[in-house]
């Protein structure tokens, strides 16, 4: 069912089995996972079921460190959450992404590839996506034209990709609402955590309802879904009993902010056209693609960060500019449509293209971000018309970051070289006589991961294996917030099956 | 026009020129065909297929060759005298036998062991480097 919060009485009480705040992919897909389960779920959304300016300022803040985008325009608060204008690319995490990786500080998961593996195969259902299978054969057998370069496979592999249509807020609007069991309140703002004396629990979440009005919320369960940044922010300005905020008692929250790098990095120069629709971006539903990837031991021989490469006409790309430039608004809206405009002219430069210019790619690698304690999310001195404070965003990265694109390509290029298909050409900020670090150009992919970290002890991160905050024990996260580590491949695929899995944990709790 | 204002956003060693381009590709060719021995008084005499790397001219024109050859020169000046390219090149390309099937093996076999090269941002072999080298001395 659906209640707008606005029309709720001033100190009005909430009570349910499990309240989840956010409705985007991670909070949503949780509670479609408690239908008709006979527990009552309270459902909290901070916008209502379309954008509105007024809910969009909540998410405004200042960055410093790499040139990010506004963060005003990264996030859609309402009912579906950023799913309202998601590419829709989905692949899964590798098992090199979970495990400890002593070139990479602060790697290592609690759980394996193994242990998402039932919940992948969930989520793909809940994405709306095709089978749960990824090897390029398979495909291969419906796409006759997904023909793969011929490069060493020990060494470089083709990870596919599928592509969701789902947005949220058209495929579970009715069913969420029509509901028995579960609440959605829209226009629903949660401004506290309330823990009880020895901050061991939650007590109640404290809300308001943009009329004025607060109320409370009380459940046995509470799990904060409301993204990567979010969820920090709440935790950090939930500090009237813990100083340092909810959960932040080893100074983790926030930390380790991770994004996506996906940047324009090299120029492939096949010496004669090769025909084949395998990296193409799928023009019809259910088609998948692949990209580029440095196979496991390869990443281990170089100790590098895992990552692939995507395959775009250079013609089209020498058209655009980078989307870090484009996506500059504080208007999502506008951001798209003008994002929208470049690529269409880009891709009318590449119907244009004449002699080896016909053969030339831009390749554009898509990378984890090694995590960084220093990159990421604290309070800001401003605040919301709430009275929380706003965020600031340090996106800070490393050597290792650059160490690793710049390795991938040369493997690239040493690989095409052996094949004899053609050349590359690495981008200027790649060479060997570059100056150290990104230019301001430098892409991230609006994936933001990490600020609540999984890891085995306190110490070390935010959430235990369960997504449970550690120590207190009635709080949890789902989203990407939770990653300890951020993988090459977008990452909704893998919220969502962290957040089923988290849903399959409460039920055995509430059992 | 419109080929202009694509070509005009490359960076500028790599702005194409169809003409040359065409003339290239046609030359390239016919020097499969008929190998011509290059000689200069002073000069050891070779193959004019030594400094032709063949698929280099597939995507690029005579003056970006010349341009990577020189920029591989400016970071290896000790290989600035066309005798020295032309014996270092024999090194890996048997002198009785230098045709296109034994030099593409040179290259391979470069690129196999990681005797790479990095000229300009391209990602190239040492022996196709050092072609383009030899292609700048005896072209200009």
């Amino acid at each position: 069912m659906h209640i707008d919060a606005r029309t709720l009485e001033n100190n009005t009480i909430i009570e349910g089995d499990i309240c989840i705040v956010g409705s985007g992919a991670a909070g949503l897909s949780m509670a479609l996972d408690w239908l008709n389960t006979g527990h009552k779920v309270i459902l909290l959304e901070s916008g209502g079921f379309e954008y509105e300016n007024r809910v969009q300022d909540l998410g405004q803040g200042t960055s410093s460190g790499q040139t990010y985008y506004p963060l005003r325009a990264c996030r859609l608060r309402y009912f579906g959450g950023t799913t309202g204008h998601w590419a829709g690319m989905c692949s899964p995490f590798d098992n090199i992404d979970f495990v400890k990786r002593d070139w990479v500080p602060h790697s290592g998961w609690p759980i394996s590839r193994q242990d998402l593996d039932p919940y992948y195969e969930r989520a793909h259902k809940v994405l709306q996506l095709g089978p749960y299978i990824y090897e390029l054969s398979h495909w291969q057998q419906t796409f006759p034209t997904f023909e793969a370069l011929p490069l060493d496979q020990d060494v470089i592999w083709n990870k596919m990709w599928q592509f969701s249509q789902a947005r949220y807020i058209h495929e579970y609007k009715d069913t969420i609402v029509q509901a028995s069991n579960i609440h959605l309140y829209t226009h629903a703002n949660v401004i506290n955590i309330e823990a009880n004396e020895s901050v061991s629990s939650i007590n109640r979440l404290e809300a308001t309802n943009y009329a004025g009005n607060s109320f409370s919320v009380k459940a046995k369960q509470y799990v904060l879904a409301c993204g990567s940044i979010q969820n920090a922010r709440l935790l950090l300005a939930s500090n009237q009993q813990a100083p340092n905020g909810i959960g932040n008692d080893h100074d983790n929250v926030g930390r380790y902010f991770m994004e996506h790098l996906e940047v324009a990095c090299a120029q492939l120069w096949l010496n004669k056209a090769y025909s084949t629709d395998l990296f193409k971006w799928p023009a019809e539903p259910n088609t998948p693609r692949a990209e580029l990837a440095i196979t496991e031991q390869t990443q281990i021989a170089h100790k590098i960060l895992n990552g692939t490469s995507s395959f775009a006409s250079l013609a089209g790309r020498l058209a655009r500019k980078s989307r870090m430039e484009i996506w500059q608004d504080q208007d999502s809206r506008k951001n798209m449509e003008n994002m929208k405009n470049m690529y269409a002219s880009g891709h009318e430069a590449s119907q244009q293209s004449e002699g080896p210019l016909q053969r030339a790619y831009q390749l554009s690698v898509r990378i984890e971000q090694a995590p960084n304690p220093n990159s990421r999310i604290s309070l800001g001195t401003d605040k919301d018309e709430f009275g929380v404070p706003l965020v600031h965003l340090h996106w800070d990265l490393t050597e290792l970051d650059k160490r690793s694109i710049r390795t991938i390509y040369q493997i690239i290029g040493q690989q095409v070289g052996i094949a004899g298909i053609g050349r590359v050409r690495l981008d200027e900020f790649l060479r060997e006589d570059a100056e150290p670090g990104f230019p301001d150009s430098t892409n991230g992919g609006w994936h933001h991961m990490g600020t609540t970290r999984m890891s085995d002890a306190p110490q070390n991160g935010v959430v235990d294996a369960n997504c449970q905050v550690h120590g207190l024990s009635n709080l949890f996260v789902a989203g990407a917030g939770c990653y300890s580590t951020s993988g090459a491949p977008n990452p909704t695929l893998t919220l969502v099956a962290l957040s089923l899995r988290l849903s399959d944990y409460l039920k055995g709790k509430l059992s | 026009m419109k080929e202009k204002s694509i070509y005009c956003l490359l960076p500028t060693p790599l702005r194409l020129k169809r003409r040359h381009f065409i003339f290239l590709t046609s030359a390239g060719i016919a020097a499969i065909g008929i190998p011509v021995l290059y000689s200069k008084l002073g000069s050891i005499e070779f193959p004019q297929l030594l400094a032709q790397p063949e698929l280099l001219e597939s995507i690029w024109d005579r003056d970006t060759i010349s341009g990577i050859g020189q920029a591989y020169l400016e970071t290896h000046p000790s290989e600035d005298r066309q005798n020295r390219l032309v014996k270092l090149l024999y090194q890996d390309i048997p002198q009785d036998k230098v045709d296109a099937g034994q030099i593409a093996e040179a290259i391979k076999r470069d690129f196999q062991a990681g005797d790479l090269v990095e000229v300009d941002g391209w990602i190239l072999s040492r022996t196709e480097a050092r072609q383009c080298a030899l292609f700048s001395l005896t072209s200009s």
